[in-house]
């Protein structure tokens, strides 16, 4: 079963999991931008507790629509930027998180 | 009592379009959607859903602040609340259930299974109430 893919014979599950999977490719555009641009940013509380909600929500949302690796990878980036929502992440941080949002990609294979 | 009238509280697109289908399609279930928790809160009273699901992380409102406002309205305070959550630590869950859910499921989660998920939980909860 290839990434995505979901035991149903719904058609109607199929197009929405076919909508998702269209857009879901700008959703992680959309962290790779937002990252590159937090980099230069100085740190700011709002930045950051929007983008771990964004983290968060596309998080639950891949692996519900059954991408579950892309999944997995957005939880390990989820859990390891939670405290710099409150703190100011080291240089190794932010290099841990540059590395982390980089492997950020669509399986569909 | 059969569970027929169940509300959703959810601020995520994708989620809420998934979960309509999931509980609407192939459960079977009538479905009132909110995107934010004031919208559960304005649709309580005329609504009177027998169950709430609720997200945990939503802007503005979260959760538990909705769950804490709905239990103020009439009829709120008996109506079960069953949580959506991708926070599932056991000492997390527990926190819910002092909130009084009476349930969690974690997201992410199987849309062809949530139907029954919800149900057993109905089910159980139905059945401890006696």
């Amino acid at each position: 079963m290839r990434e995505g893919e979901m035991h149903t014979d719904s058609v109607k599950l199929t197009e929405l999991l076919n909508k998702f999977s269209k857009d879901l490719e700008s959703k992680i555009f959309q962290i790779h931008h937002d990252w590159e641009e937090m980099k230069i940013l100085p740190w700011n509380k709002e930045i950051w507790e929007e983008f771990y909600r964004e983290v968060h929500t596309l998080t639950g949302s891949t692996g519900t629509y059954g991408f579950k690796d892309l999944s997995k990878m957005l939880q390990e980036l989820e859990i390891f930027i939670k405290p710099y929502v409150q703190k100011e992440p080291s240089e190794e941080e932010y290099v841990k998180i540059s590395g982390l949002v980089g492997k950020l990609q669509i399986n569909r294979s | 009592m059969a569970l027929k009238n169940i509300m959703l509280v959810e601020d995520e697109p994708d989620i809420r379009e998934i979960t309509s289908l999931a509980l609407e399609e192939l459960g079977g279930f009538k479905l009132t959607v909110c995107s934010t928790g004031q919208q559960a809160i304005d649709k309580f009273e005329s609504v009177c859903p027998q169950l709430i699901l609720l997200d945990v992380m939503m802007p503005q409102m979260d959760g538990p602040m909705t769950l804490a406002k709905l239990k103020k309205l009439p009829g709120g305070e008996k109506t079960p609340v069953i949580f959506i959550t991708a926070k599932v630590q056991t000492h997390e869950i527990k926190e819910y259930q002092k909130l009084g859910a009476i349930g969690v499921i974690p997201k992410p989660f199987d849309p062809i299974t949530l139907s029954s998920d919800i149900q057993a939980l109905w089910s159980k909860y139905i059945n401890e109430r006696g």
